[in-house]
């Protein structure tokens, strides 16, 4: 989609109004906005973060060495993510499907390492539903288990177009874009929910 | 923000600089709570400001924060949800505190 | 197979049977009037799956008016019980109904009629006045619509199955907790502000890349008309507190379906933490309500003042200055849950303050009139009734930012009478005027103008005696949300007040009629030119109503009020133009299956069917699926069609 082809093009007060500036500013400000609904759900954390209702608490329950982990595996992921997307904008199709594969491959590891620690906490009777505390914690991980979902869900629905396209179009480079975006987004998300959930809770 | 017609689009290095980056303040904070180096309020404030500093170059790095040319609506909301953030974050913990001490009993 | 749901979710009381069988009726209704016009497939083509911005916004109005007559009922019942219901005699209605009857009508109100109207309004004038085709997401936008009207339907089927929240319409923990109210009724209400918040948000988003990248060349910020500025930061407002009741509200729904423990009385919640999340959103909301009326008088007192608006700067400076203070103010909604002097002193003082930019819009509206030709039309009535009114109600809001005279009438009738003051003379005034300002420019003819005054003087006369009563019964101690009461000195206050109802639902009778009779007399006062009221800004440039692709040529703007500029420029515009295609998106079908799945889910989810959950979340990801892999979303317009559709509205 190109912008009106008229002499008037450079009067227009903002000449970035074709589909890729807008679409990404867009999603930008989507991105800001959940931004916000994050810092809701991290300032209710750090007001409930000691009710623990006389059970156990952070020190007692995180291991940090695994959320280590955990943490570089989600910043490879998005570090992919932005290589894909790079790869997008040189039209490198073969590296681009490469590259969001292993965000995918990445992100799906460090989802399973969620479960895997939501399972442990349950088994060991540390429910979200025990305190305030716990209700919490979950709450604000699982809801960026949740966006890792959508994430996950996101790169077939738009590597499959990629695949079956000769070479990558305006559209798809677009997309990938918001994709390489969101990655990136959730993993800065991920630097505040490491340092002041698990981090500051041990210590 | 992301120009289509920049750049810094098309290179893989900022890239890897958000990733040594994001892996070099990782490993960092995590030394410091693990080794116990320190404590209390000065904890709270380094590891905070250590979080706060990689998120702002992951948002450079990766996410070209700040490099778009004019006008630079990016970096405009991203002041304002900044903004926005202090004024909620802060204000409902300030709000909150007041309250639990004025009315909480201690649980 | 049917989760919660039974044969108990349809019993009701006589009442309300009375008001889920007349809803069916009327819907059944219409179904059947559809059916017997054949219009089924032109609803399908040219309105429910179209991304125009023209049609989206008259589905907003056509929607939000029948939700405005909903809240009305609401209202009425109210007035009628409080009016009876003293010392002995218990009234007509159960406590449970009153409480649901309530939390409807203020969700109703605000969700589904403030906003809608609002928005409705922005789809149908925004992109005209910026000389744009569209806004930026037309497909988002359509989406945006059918995620409101989803909303709405929560409020709507809770009547026939099930029953709605009695938890007031802010929903406050632990009373709207599961402990407290174990019942569905919280979950409808939850599911209903969820779904049309994210509408809210989408739309947010669209308008702002809207203003920010589809300006027409020369329009600069500072040259935009004060409604596209007004709408501008209403978006921000959008943008950035509807996140925070998307977050309060999520985790009140994991208390209410997972047992979390955050708005709990026990385990250690805190449920004050509910209603500091739900006002740090619910401050900036009411500003979303009240911004876009600002921008609309904007427009209208110029144009009947026959002069340019005084201060144009310091208007847009007042209004960013207060979507800054709407973010500093939250607490006064609740001085009195226990924060101390400080936390107090400070909100109190940003709540004054907030008075001022105010303040500063209304002299300068004062100042366009004065020494400008007035034509008092009915919108101009409109704007004078907000003046007076509006003026009242922020007076009132200023006397409760003191909190120590807050603590005396916080959560009393003195607060309810505030807050309708401003709403009903800022926002409903407000969309009057545009409405019937707007109206030519989208169905071809004006609006009747003495059964417009017959109108607005029914609501000024019904307002004052509906409402100044409450104010009254405010200071002698009357709470709100009173199904009964033993003062019996109140009583004929009440009666008053229920007096001012019915004066009220004359003016919306009267409007009614307006409409009917302006349609009958359509030929007398037809808009010949596309600008009967020799306006100022770009939607009078179009013909009345606009093609649907609004400019043939992109229009180029060297001043503030373009239009009126270009009408008395001595520059002749270039008679002989060559036409060219027209880029324009296609209709589509996936905005309405997504937000009808959408209504199932939170259906599903609210009376446990999980199969019902599972497979419309696939339904709603299969239609985005379509939706991105739609081969040809868009069209040209031939330049030769253009041309033909552009002489036969300029003959």
């Amino acid at each position: 989609m190109k912008a009106s082809p008229t002499t008037a093009h450079e009067t227009y007060p903002d000449t970035h109004h074709d589909a890729y500036s807008k679409t990404i500013f867009g999603f930008w400000i989507y991105l800001m906005g959940d931004l916000i609904f994050f810092g809701a759900l991290f300032a209710t954390y750090t007001v409930l973060n000691e009710s623990t209702f006389g059970g156990p608490t952070a020190r007692e329950l995180f291991n940090l060495p695994y959320t280590l982990i955990q943490s570089l595996v989600l910043l490879f992921a998005s570090f992919m993510a932005g290589l894909g997307g790079t790869a997008a904008h040189r039209k490198e199709k073969g590296r681009t499907l490469l590259f969001f594969s292993s965000t995918f491959v990445l992100g799906s590891l460090f989802l399973g390492m969620e479960i895997n620690e939501f399972a442990r906490l349950i088994a060991a009777g540390n429910r979200w539903d025990q305190s305030a505390f716990l209700s919490s914690y979950f709450t604000v991980v699982a809801t960026l288990g949740v966006h890792v979902i959508f994430g996950l869900l996101w790169v077939p629905i738009l590597l499959i177009p990629v695949l079956l396209e000769k070479s990558l179009s305006h559209v798809s480079i677009r997309r990938l874009t918001c994709l390489k975006m969101f990655w990136q987004f959730v993993n800065i998300i991920w630097i505040f929910i490491f340092s002041l959930v698990y981090l500051l809770g041990v210590g | 923000m992301i120009d289509a017609h920049h750049g810094w689009n098309h290179s893989y290095k900022p890239q890897f600089l958000g990733l040594t980056v994001g892996v070099i303040m990782t490993f960092a904070a995590y030394r410091i709570v693990m080794y116990h180096h320190l404590a209390g309020f000065t904890l709270i404030a380094t590891i905070f400001i250590l979080a706060l500093i990689q998120a702002l170059l992951q948002f450079v790095f990766f996410l070209h924060l700040g490099l778009e040319s004019k006008p630079q609506w990016g970096m405009l909301t991203f002041l304002f949800t900044a903004l926005v953030l202090i004024i909620i974050v802060g204000g409902s913990l300030w709000i909150m505190n007041n309250m639990n001490y004025n009315l909480m009993p201690p649980m | 197979m049917l989760g919660r749901l039974t044969l108990e979710a349809f019993k009701h009381d006589w009442i309300e049977y009375l008001a889920g069988i007349s809803m069916v009726l009327g819907g059944l209704f219409i179904v059947i009037l559809i059916t017997y016009l054949g219009r089924w497939k032109w609803l399908w083509k040219e309105w429910i799956t179209s991304v125009d911005h023209k049609k989206i916004g008259i589905m907003y109005l056509i929607y939000s008016f029948l939700m405005l007559a909903k809240g009305l009922v609401d209202a009425a019942m109210m007035r009628a019980q409080q009016a009876v219901a003293v010392g002995e005699s218990m009234g007509y209605l159960t406590s449970e109904h009153y409480q649901q009857i309530f939390t409807a009508h203020g969700v109703t109100m605000i969700f589904f009629v403030a906003m809608g109207v609002m928005f409705g309004l922005i789809n149908l004038i925004l992109p005209l006045q910026i000389g744009a085709r569209d806004v930026a997401f037309p497909f988002l936008n359509n989406l945006s619509f059918w995620f409101f009207a989803s909303g709405g339907m929560f409020v709507i089927v809770s009547l026939v199955i099930g029953v709605y929240s009695g938890a007031g319409w802010s929903g406050y923990t632990p009373l709207s907790g599961i402990k407290y109210n174990p019942g569905v009724g919280v979950d409808y209400w939850l599911w209903s502000i969820q779904i049309s918040g994210v509408g809210t948000l989408l739309s947010g988003i669209n308008f702002i890349v809207t203003i920010l990248k589809m300006r027409c060349p020369g329009m600069t910020l500072m040259k935009m008309p004060i409604f596209v500025w007004a709408t501008f930061v209403t978006m921000i407002l959008v943008v950035f507190a509807f996140p925070i009741l998307n977050a309060a509200t999520a985790m009140l729904f994991t208390d209410r379906l997972f047992d979390t423990h955050i708005f709990t009385a026990e385990y250690g919640g805190n449920p004050m933490m509910y209603i500091n999340l739900f006002w740090a959103w619910g401050h900036p909301e009411v500003y979303i309500l009240i911004l876009p009326a600002f921008g609309i008088f904007s427009e209208i007192v110029p144009v009947f003042s026959h002069k340019k608006l005084f201060g144009y700067t310091s208007m847009v400076w007042a209004l960013v200055a207060i979507a800054f203070l709407s973010f500093i103010v939250w607490l006064h909604h609740f001085f009195t849950m226990g924060a101390g002097p400080n936390v107090n002193a400070f909100f109190g003082i940003m709540t004054m303050v907030i008075a001022v930019p105010t303040g500063v819009k209304i002299f300068n509206w004062i100042f366009t009139m004065f020494r400008g030709h007035l034509e008092l039309k009915t919108p101009m009535y409109w704007f004078l009734g907000f003046i007076f009114l509006f003026t009242i109600g922020g007076l009132s809001g200023v006397l409760m930012s003191i909190p120590a005279a807050d603590f005396q009438v916080h959560n009393s009738l003195f607060l309810i009478a505030h807050f309708h003051n401003v709403i009903i003379g800022g926002v409903v005034f407000g969309f009057f005027a545009g409405y019937t300002y707007w109206f030519p420019k989208f169905t071809g003819f004006k609006l009747n103008e003495t059964l417009g005054k017959y109108a607005f003087w029914c609501w000024v006369i019904g307002f004052l005696l509906a409402f100044m009563p409450l104010y009254l019964l405010g200071f002698m101690g009357a709470s709100r949300r009173l199904d009964h009461y033993d003062v019996a000195e109140w009583q004929p206050l009440f009666l008053v007040a229920g007096v001012g109802t019915l004066v009220i639902l004359a003016g919306v009778g009267f409007q009614v009629l307006q409409v009917l009779v302006s349609i009958k007399q359509r030929k007398e006062n037809r808009d010949t030119n596309g600008d009967p009221w020799n306006g100022r800004t770009l939607e009078w440039s179009t013909a009345s109503p606009p093609p649907f692709y609004n400019f043939a040529f992109v229009p180029e703007v060297h001043e503030r009020d373009a239009f009126w500029v270009m009408k008395h420029s001595k520059i002749k515009e270039k008679a002989i133009r060559k036409y060219e295609d027209i880029h324009m998106p296609k209709n589509t079908a996936m905005g309405f299956y997504i937000g009808f799945f959408s209504f199932l889910f939170g259906f599903g989810v609210i009376w446990a069917m999980y199969w019902l959950v599972a497979l419309s979340f696939i339904a709603m990801i299969a239609c985005v699926i379509l939706h991105l892999y739609q081969k040809h979303p868009d069209y040209h317009v031939p330049a030769d069609e253009v041309k033909m559709i552009e002489r036969k509205q300029n003959p």
